[in-house]
Formats: structure tokens, C-alpha cells, sequence
């Protein structure tokens, strides 16, 4: 059986957490290298120190993880300021709800994460159960439909703020941006055995 | 999943069908549509492993589930036709620019829904873990068609 590797994992997450994708990476595997030829009685210390090894490089996996993701989210906003065109009394009312709508797209982009590692790990120990099943797509199609309300609500919000015109174009500039992320995910996720 | 560059095709199709409308093409866009319809079944039938017993309650639950996103395309490719003729007039009033916006967000519900709807309707019907792998397959689908168009289209000015 195939395994679902944490690389798709991790890509994901990425593209997910605001991605473009332009900013596509592939998560580097934390490895520390085995020590050699130690005598048994440095086991033990070898394999703490081992542990620790692996604990501090997978720390500094997380850390890049973030230091990406902080880059992916400035990276859009940036996307998103060079094509709105924005005079500078509607910059001061788009750019307030622009970070409210990327902190609720943030939740949504959470709990799609966690039902992403929660199929890998089903996906990886054995065929899926009936109740998995149904648990996990329940939870795909609720953010799926969350996402869409959100993005009806924050349409509505933005049309009292700047012309309709350039509503329009920022909800097209997100369409965009979460179909190149659901198109890696598309081809990323296995189906269901 | 099996043979899944053809489906970059549907999108070809959709665009076809919104551009090509009036010609003489038409013909041939039916023709490759239909080619398109039939590789789709066959891809998902590939995928599905079905009994005899599910098979017989899968396929029409499939052909109405088909003929219901159908009515989105066209409700899609009527949104990108009103769009490029907009666009071509000069700017877009604000009037014409809420609509459009307001049928895309529409349509994009409707679709959640309908797959919600069908995702229930067949787990009557076979075990959820092939509903789920069918569902699966859909959204790859439509993943793939949505980011084809998302690529296309150009933004508002």
C-alpha cells in the first residue's frame, strides 16, 4: 500500500495557509545524522541524545514551516495590493476586512489541515473505516461550504467599502488563489480505500 | 487516480463552449464533449470497483448527479459569456459587476450543496468509504476544472 508521506503533508499545509502558487515548496524532512560506531556503554546517552537531535530538527522544520508561511501571506498581500489600485480612502477600508477575511479563511484553513492529517493517518494504518469516512468528508464539505459563505459575506462587507467593480476583482484575485491551492490538493490527496 | 490529464480537457470544453458558441463549431465541441462525458464515466468507473448490486444503484444516482452539475456549467458558462461581453464594451458598470459576482458566488454554493446532496443520497446506496472515494474523485474533477478557469479568465478592470 502507498503511504501518504508527510511531504504531501506539509506541502499542503503550505499552498493551504494562504498559499499562491508561485510559492509552492516541498517540505524539507527533518533528518539528524545516526552517530557511529559508539560501544554499548553509550547507548543510552547515544539514543537521548538522538531523540533530542530529532526533537530540536523537527523544531527547526516547524520553524521554517512558519517562516514560509509568514512569507506565503505577505507574498499575497502584496499580490493582492499591486492589482487593487486602491486610492488611499478606500485602502484605509479594504485593508482592515482584507485581514479579517484572511483570519477567517485562516480558521477554514485550519480545520481543512487537520482533516488532511487526520485522513493521512487513517489513510496510512489500514483501509478506511465506514465512520472515518463519513467523519472526514462531513468535515471536507463543511469547509467547503463554510469557505463559500465567507466569501459571500466578506463580498457583501467589501461592497459598502470600495466600488463594486473592484469587489469583483478581489473576489476574483482570491478565486485565483484557493483554486491553484484546491488544484495541489486535488492532485496531491490519494482517494479512499 | 487513472488517466487524469484528459479532464484538463473539460475545462478546454467549457472555454470552447463560452467562446465558440456561435460558430461552426459547434458540432465538433458537442462531439468532444460527449467524448469527454463518456472518459469521465470510464475513469470513475475504473476507480469505483463496484458490485454488480452497487453498480446497479451507483449509475443512475451518477447520470442525475451528471445532469444536475451539467445545469451549473451552463449557468457558469452563461456568467463567463455575460462577462466577456461586458468586458468588451469598456468598463464594467457597478450594477453589471455586483451581478456577476453575486451569480458566481451562487453558483459555487449550489454546487456545495448539490455534492452534499448526492454525498447523502448514495450512502444509502454502497459502503461510505466508496461514497467518499467517488465524492473524492468529483472534487478532484472539479478542483481541476475550477483552477483551469481561474487561470483564463482575466480580472475585472
Amino acid at each position: 500500500m502507498k503511504t501518504m508521506g508527510l511531504g504531501v503533508i506539509a506541502v499542503s499545509f503550505v499552498v493551504m495557509m494562504q498559499g499562491c502558487a508561485s510559492s509552492q515548496s516541498k517540505g524539507q524532512p527533518a533528518t539528524a545524522a545516526p552517530p557511529q560506531g559508539y560501544s554499548s556503554a553509550q547507548h543510552e546517552k547515544a539514543a537521548l541524545d538522538d531523540m533530542n537531535r530529532a526533537k530540536t530538527a523537527r523544531a527547526g522544520a516547524d520553524k521554517n514551516l512558519e517562516i514560509l508561511m509568514q512569507k506565503v501571506k505577505a507574498d499575497k498581500k502584496l499580490l493582492v495590493a499591486n492589482n487593487m489600485d486602491l486610492t488611499d480612502a478606500e485602502s484605509r477600508k479594504f485593508w482592515p476586512i482584507y485581514d479579517a477575511y484572511q483570519q477567517d479563511l485562516q480558521q477554514i484553513n485550519q480545520r481543512l489541515g487537520s482533516t488532511i492529517v487526520e485522513y493521512a493517518e487513517a489513510y496510512n494504518s489500514g483501509p478506511l473505516q465506514e465512520s472515518k469516512a463519513q467523519k472526514l468528508m462531513n468535515q471536507a464539505l463543511d469547509a467547503e461550504e463554510a469557505e463559500v459563505r465567507l466569501k459571500q459575506s466578506y463580498a457583501e462587507k467589501l461592497e459598502g467599502a470600495i466600488p463594486e467593480r473592484k469587489v469583483a476583482r478581489y473576489i476574483q484575485i482570491e478565486n485565483k488563489i484557493r483554486a491553484a491551492v484546491y488544484g495541489v490538493l486535488a492532485e496531491q490527496i490519494p482517494l479512499a480505500y | 487516480m487513472k488517466s487524469l490529464p484528459i479532464l484538463a480537457l473539460i475545462g478546454t470544453v467549457m472555454f470552447s463552449t463560452a467562446a465558440l458558441a456561435q460558430t461552426a463549431s459547434d458540432t465538433n465541441v458537442e462531439i468532444l464533449k460527449q467524448k469527454i462525458k463518456a472518459d469521465k464515466k470510464m475513469i470513475i468507473s475504473q476507480n469505483m470497483d463496484l458490485t454488480n448490486t452497487e453498480a446497479e444503484q451507483f449509475w443512475p444516482i451518477y447520470d442525475s448527479y451528471q445532469k444536475d452539475l451539467e445545469g451549473i456549467n451552463q449557468r457558469i458558462v452563461h456568467t463567463i459569456k455575460d462577462y466577456a461581453n461586458t468586458v468588451n464594451k469598456g468598463p464594467i458598470p457597478a450594477d453589471a459587476a455586483k451581478k456577476l459576482v453575486n451569480e458566481a458566488l451562487a453558483e459555487e454554493e449550489d454546487e456545495v450543496k448539490m455534492k452534499r446532496a448526492y454525498f447523502e443520497k448514495l450512502q444509502n446506496v454502497m459502503p461510505t468509504t466508496k461514497v467518499a472515494r467517488y465524492i473524492q474523485m468529483e472534487t478532484k474533477i472539479r478542483s481541476l476544472l475550477r483552477r483551469e478557469m481561474a487561470e483564463q479568465i482575466p480580472v475585472i478592470y
